[in-house]
């Protein structure tokens, strides 16, 4: 047993003393590193490379869900960068046509600008200009040549709006034929009105539809034909929709029907208002 | 493990693994399978194989002959003494020590490549590379652990089985 320990020992001492003098002797032994060199090198890079390629196979799994990551990240950038450039494609286009209308708008009267959210269903809406902002009760709030509804109730800094299809909305209207009604004025619009309306009538609201009543059953009204707001409380003309679904009761002494209002209030946010 | 497989093993599949390893986690398996053997054989084929692994490491890597061996005593005689020091060490301290001697190897190694590249006796150029050896240390301890638990179990040995019967 003290033997082998001692032989042991030897062997250690001898590798040792072994290795150093290959240490001391390394420059000269260029002929066996280039054995070796020549035997091995290939077969040790060719594994080198064999375990880096197994290395990229384990770290692709954690690239994989970075690139996961990254892409869910630049897809909820690209929802908001596209949500952003809708916003402002739908204020390009209020803003242009609120441009237009400023040509429609009477030259005497005060206009602001003014945001209206719809509250539930189609009766009322809740501006955000009140009293203090000069808007006053049964002021007009219109799109353009487009009538939109009436102040209903006010305070100092917001109000509500009454709208065509609101249970207690009683419109005096006009109905006249289908024309180019693009670009006109106050003035234009009424010339137009007083030549070629039909016959007069009253749009009320019914909810969530406007009908039209006591329409003249002889004055050849039909489907598509404009109806235009006739009302002195209102004060103006302004384009309330078309006529639809026009109903011919051969017993009734007048017509009823439906109209295709023109403004879509869940679209629109941003109307003008009348002010003092 | 006779010292027949440990030849065998040695000389024709460590040459092959020692550089994939190398490639794959940037261990020395080199240095792993020697101390590994030297704690549980002592033979004059195994120095042998030793040796020749470790003049292929020399080769491998551009040190000077010899360099791997005399690392691989340094922390081979780490081990011994530690191993005199605290008799009774628990896995803990088996895997604090052994890690400890992989980064004397370590060390040694890096103070040879420095010599034979001219760069004058010093061990690591920078933090990182500190760093890394300790890691690289740890990977190699606790396979090291790992395997000496195996052994243990599969040769019947009392001390550390991992699962009792």
């Amino acid at each position: 047993m003290e033997s082998n320990q001692n032989e042991n020992k030897l062997y250690i001492l001898f590798f040792l003393v072994l290795s150093v003098i290959l240490l001391f002797l390394s420059s000269q032994m260029s002929w066996l590193r280039n054995y070796i060199s020549y035997v091995y090198t290939n077969t040790s890079h060719d594994q080198v490379v064999n375990g880096r390629q197994v290395k990229n196979y384990f770290t692709l799994f954690s690239e994989i869900i970075e690139i996961k990551n990254e892409n869910e990240k630049l897809r909820d950038e690209n929802s908001t960068l596209k949500s952003q450039l809708d916003t402002i494609s739908f204020l390009i286009e209020e803003n242009t046509q609120l441009k237009k209308s400023e040509r429609f708008l009477a030259k005497k009267s005060k206009y602001s600008e003014v945001n209206m959210f719809m509250g539930e269903g189609l009766e009322i809406g809740y501006i955000d200009l009140g009293s203090d902002n000069g808007v006053k009760k049964g002021g007009v709030v219109q799109y353009g040549q487009y009538y939109v509804g009436f102040i209903d109730s006010l305070d100092r800094s917001s109000g509500t709006v009454k709208l065509p299809y609101n249970r207690s909305s009683f419109i005096q209207v006009s109905v006249i034929k289908p024309t180019n009604i693009e670009g006109l004025n106050t003035d234009q619009l009424k010339r137009l009105v007083s030549e070629k309306t039909k016959s007069k009538a009253v749009a009320i609201g019914k909810g969530d539809w406007v009908s039209v009543e006591n329409i003249s059953t002889d004055k050849g009204v039909a489907d598509g034909d404009f109806v235009i707001t006739n009302d002195p409380k209102i004060g103006s003309y302004l384009v309330l929709g078309r006529i639809k679904d026009l109903d011919r009761d051969p017993a009734s002494s007048s017509i009823t029907s439906s109209i295709e209002i023109s403004v879509n209030y869940y679209d629109l946010n941003r109307y003008i208002i009348e002010i003092q | 493990m006779s010292e027949v497989i440990i030849t065998i093993f040695g000389i024709f599949l460590m040459p092959i693994l020692s550089p994939f390893f190398y490639g794959f986690l940037g261990i020395n398996v080199t240095a792993l399978f020697s101390l590994l053997v030297l704690r549980y054989s002592h033979n004059l084929w195994v120095y042998i194989t030793i040796f020749i692994l470790s003049l292929l490491n020399d080769v491998t890597f551009h040190l000077l002959f010899g360099s791997t061996f005399i690392s691989i005593y340094v922390s081979y005689i780490f081990d011994i003494i530690i191993k005199r020091v605290i008799p009774n060490e628990t896995r803990t301290l088996d895997l604090i020590f052994t890690t400890i001697s992989f980064f004397l190897f370590y060390v040694s190694l890096e103070i040879f490549m420095n010599l034979s590249s001219g760069s004058g006796f010093r061990a690591f150029e920078n933090f990182q590379e500190l760093a890394s050896s300790l890691l690289y240390s740890f990977i190699m301890s606790s396979v090291l652990l790992l395997i000496s638990m195996f052994r243990t179990y599969f040769s019947g040995g009392t001390g550390h089985k991992i699962i009792k019967l």
